[in-house]
């Protein structure tokens, strides 16, 4: 038997239940992912809120009472699973509710659950969001111009050279500002992934 | 070009180590060389996110998903959602055997007991919370680790719902360490003193489930020898007991040879006392010991020598329950008496019987209530029930105990006269709540923080429980009566609002000679209601002066003043979030012989969120001892107008730092040379300690990132003798 680790990773910290500061980043990281993926399943926005609130408090209670098994795989592909059967479950329950038969939002759904291919859309959700978190928690730490260097190219979509002519500094100073900021935020995406895959 | 510039030299651009001479050098280098830049580009970039291909998508944001996160974090910090059935659509692990015992993850000490300390672990083969008890590494005596084993070896045997269970032992570096059932609630010794005493009802419950655990126990031949309220653990959710630490225990046929005296005194057996041999009859008496305490909130013996219980233990009659609380009925005072007979033949002799007993009693009385309409003939069957039972027992006893009650009647006489005198005594000194000067008893503290004038004083001298208290617009104290020591234990929370005393602007409020416990089951988060969560909350523009009292909070900070003014001395004050917060806005604070602690927080904050102005603001700290596993955060610092004035002397410090710098402050791009560094220091505080202890092992500045931190180490600001040093020299 090893005594190491005892600095908690996020999931055994959220495990402990009394460590709001790691709720916090789950609900902060994933409650965007459910809503997007939600809304790309066809939910209205507020059917899409309703479901991410009800479905998050049920991946803190299901975490809670640790039903999520690290032998079976990997934390996503468990979350992806769970979130596949909420939203079968969901739109099962809208057409039994028959809300005017042949209610072409009700048969939008079940189509779209049936075509689209879970597990990428997830991906793409979950990688986005942890962009955005991440993003969200270093800006403070670089000087406006770098900031804008790297939001510029890599969000808003300019060119290097626009960018620069923009911020009066060199294409040079523009590549380096956006490479800081990357590096930065690749290091603070890992630290939150740490905790789930470790 | 590109080759010359070596990788190693391209981290440092990345992290921003270079100076601006040198970056400027390597941008040039980048605009020219695609080679070069395409190496920057490949140690930068993630393959997650395809940089130059495509724009991201922005972050998704509409109304309707702020509301979800911020309802969310809402409920994440009443946790009250979190703990309902789980989701009901995932495969449910298969339970596999617990093969060896690695994988155990350590999280957090639970506690520390006579042989061991207990912690939390995570046990991540078969996902579930466990408890570790190991043995203290440095004394692990030879008898100790056999105690241990032989504590596995026992319960191992036992699987019953009231009995803790152990899933298994090891050697970790030559000590044994048990794998435990991880129980989530408290023990009865913990909700002994949190409560004082306990409903009748919950004590014949709690009696009813540690003696079905005992049963089972008894059957499997272990007798448990060592049961008493921190053995006993209570399960928050579903209120059941669950019996732990068989550390005594002893297997079947292992009670040959000498015993060594062993246990807590308060709650052995006369057997026990005189390290006599002992059998399942001796955990009987410690029930009936138990049952005592959880019903009058005492001890049957009470002395400060443990020789001297155990003398009285043996020598003594224990007092009828009745005395203390006449609110129980005969049946239950004569069980208690039965139990905790001197002489093991006279007692109940079996765990089982006591079930029995007690069923027939809860059985009644649940009849008694169930049915309005036959509620008549109910009562006269009751009656017969009752009296039937009554006439067993006092026959029962009577026939035991015949020869002993002829010569012990006059004992018991003197016993009972004696106990009547205390009470008349008793009567003649106030009890509870008044106001100097006012011969009202008063309800509550409520009623006499309402009743009470400006300037008065209101006095308290028993144990009492208290919903929340405002004082608004008065000058009050609230002080121990003279010679004793009250306990004031503080309800839940009820309508939001953390603070259980709560001081308005323009107000003065002393405590003196309190002991105030708040003790909430409801998880309270660190900030609502535009404050932070603390037993006692000062407002901008009030007073408090506290002597002499021990504050304990279990859920938030011990105490808070947003603003105002504190005089605190001689004081224990122990928060989860947080000892002592005072911050913003002109305040000062005066803390003197004082211990503070804080669980998962910090010890003391002073962080003027809102900036100082007054020349008045200051915060003193003198003879006090810190101590917390996490920072110390002597100086919170944000965003100031005016250096705040921070003196230290005499302090001892144990926690992971001693002082914080953070907010702009690190953040501050323009802050690039040591010099700059140290002068913002000068902005920040106005720094004086003497005398005081730091921590050799431990790092003694903090600055929440990494990346501030190594640059006040630069700028030679990082460790206790650089921080004095640097305050003691003059800057230009």
């Amino acid at each position: 038997m090893k005594f190491v680790d005892t600095q908690p990773s996020l999931l055994a910290r959220i495990r402990d239940g009394t460590d709001r500061a790691a709720w916090e980043v789950f609900v902060e990281l994933y409650a965007p992912v459910v809503f997007g993926y939600a809304m790309k399943h066809g939910l209205q926005e507020a059917d899409a809120a309703d479901f991410t609130q009800d479905t998050i408090l049920g991946l803190m209670r299901s975490l809670k009472s640790f039903e999520y098994d690290r032998s079976k795989g990997s934390f996503r592909g468990w979350l992806v699973t769970v979130l596949r059967n909420r939203l079968k479950r969901v739109g099962l329950q809208a057409a039994r509710q028959d809300r005017g038969s042949g209610d072409s939002t009700v048969l939008q759904q079940l189509h779209s659950l049936a075509t689209i291919q879970p597990d990428e859309a997830w991906e793409h959700e979950v990688k986005l969001s942890e962009f955005h978190w991440a993003a969200q928690r270093i800006q403070p730490e670089f000087q406006p111009n770098t900031w804008s260097a790297f939001w510029q190219t890599t969000v808003v979509g300019q060119s290097i050279q626009q960018v620069a002519e923009q911020l009066g500094i060199t294409t040079g100073a523009v590549y380096v500002a956006r490479s800081r900021v990357l590096a930065r935020l690749r290091t603070e995406v890992q630290l939150a992934e740490s905790g789930w895959t470790q | 070009m590109s080759t010359s510039i070596s990788d190693s030299r391209l981290y440092r651009l990345l992290r921003g180590e270079l100076n601006c001479a040198e970056q400027a050098e390597l941008e040039m280098a980048i605009e020219s060389d695609s080679v070069l830049r395409g190496r920057l580009e490949r140690l930068s970039h993630s393959a997650e996110w395809p940089i130059g291909s495509a724009p991201l998508p922005a972050k998704l944001t509409t109304e309707h998903l702020s509301g979800v996160i911020a309802s969310l974090l809402t409920s994440v910090a009443d946790n009250s959602q979190m703990s309902d059935k789980p989701l009901d659509n995932i495969e449910v692990s298969e339970i596999q055997k617990l093969s060896g015992l690695s994988g155990i993850r350590i999280v957090r000490e639970l506690g520390r007991g006579g042989m061991g300390i207990v912690y939390e672990g995570i046990d991540d083969l078969l996902n579930r919370r466990v408890a570790v008890k190991q043995l203290f590494p440095s004394g692990s005596k030879a008898t100790d680790k056999r105690r241990l084993l032989r504590e596995a070896q026992a319960i191992a045997l036992l699987r019953h719902e009231n009995i803790l269970d152990v899933y298994g032992v090891a050697l970790h570096e030559g000590t044994p360490v048990l794998i435990q059932q991880f129980v989530d609630g408290q023990s009865l010794e913990q909700s002994l003193s949190d409560a004082f005493s306990l409903e009748l009802e919950q004590c014949i419950d709690f009696a009813k489930q540690i003696a079905k655990g005992l049963a089972a126990a008894h059957a499997a031949g272990v007798v448990h020898r060592d049961l008493k309220p921190a053995n006993i653990l209570l399960q928050q959710e579903t209120q059941r007991i669950l019996i732990a630490d068989f550390g005594l225990a002893s297997c079947n046929g292992d009670l040959e040879g000498p015993q060594v005296i062993a246990g807590t005194p308060a709650y052995m057996s006369p057997e026990q006392t005189t390290g006599e041999l002992i059998d399942q009859r001796s955990d009987l008496f410690s029930l009936g010991a138990l049952l005592y305490r959880m019903i009058t909130g005492r001890l049957p013996f009470e002395h400060k020598d443990p020789h001297q219980v155990m003398r009285l233990i043996r020598t003594q009659e224990c007092p009828n329950v009745r005395n203390d609380r006449p609110d129980v009925p005969t049946w239950l005072a004569n069980c208690i008496e039965h139990l905790m007979a001197k002489s093991p033949s006279d007692r109940i002799q079996s765990a089982q019987s006591l079930v029995d007993l007690l069923d027939k009693h809860q059985n009644k009385k649940s009849d008694e209530r169930s049915s309005p309409v036959r509620k008549r003939t109910q009562v006269v069957a009751s009656i017969c029930v009752g009296s039937c039972l009554l006439a067993w027992l006092v026959g029962y006893l009577y026939n035991q105990r015949q020869t002993e009650w002829s010569n012990k009647g006059s004992v018991s006489e003197n016993l009972s006269s004696a106990s009547s005198n205390q009470s008349s005594t008793a009567t003649e000194r106030r009890q509870g709540v008044w106001i100097e000067g006012d011969a009202r008893q008063l309800q509550s503290l409520a009623d006499a923080i309402e009743l009470a004038e400006d300037g008065a004083t209101i006095r308290v001298a028993s144990d009492i429980q208290a919903a929340r208290i405002v004082v608004d617009g008065k000058r009050l104290t609230i002080a121990a009566a003279e010679g004793s020591r009250p306990r004031i234990t503080c309800l839940e929370p009820e309508n939001g609002g953390a603070a259980q005393f709560l001081i308005r602007s323009r107000s003065d409020l002393t405590l003196r000679g309190l002991t105030v416990e708040w003790r909430p089951i409801e998880d309270i988060p660190l900030y609502m209601d535009g404050q932070f969560a603390a037993l006692v909350s000062c407002f901008l523009d009030a007073k408090l002066q506290m002597e002499d009292c021990d504050i304990t909070s279990s859920q938030t900070g011990a105490v808070v003043g947003i603003g105002g003014q504190a005089t605190i001395r001689n004081c224990k004050l122990a928060g989860r979030d947080f000892a002592v917060g005072w911050m913003a806005l002109d305040s000062v604070a005066e803390v003197t012989d004082c211990v503070l602690k804080a669980d998962i927080g910090v010890c003391i904050a002073f962080p003027p969120i809102i900036a100082v102005t007054a020349e008045s603001t200051r915060l003193h700290v003198s003879n006090t001892r810190f101590a917390t596993r996490s920072s110390v955060d002597l100086a919170l610092v944000r965003v100031p107008e005016r250096a705040v004035p921070i003196t230290v002397e005499k302090c001892q410090f144990q926690g992971a730092s001693v002082v914080t710098l953070t907010g702009l402050t690190n953040r501050a791009p323009s802050l690039q040379s040591p010099a700059d560094i140290r002068m913002n220091a000068r902005r920040l505080l106005r720094w004086n300690d003497s005398e005081c202890e730091y921590s050799e092992s431990n790092s003694f500045l903090d600055a929440r990132t990494f990346r501030a931190l190594k640059r006040w180490k630069e700028a030679g600001i990082g460790s206790a003798s650089e921080w004095q040093n640097f305050w003691r020299e003059e800057l230009p």
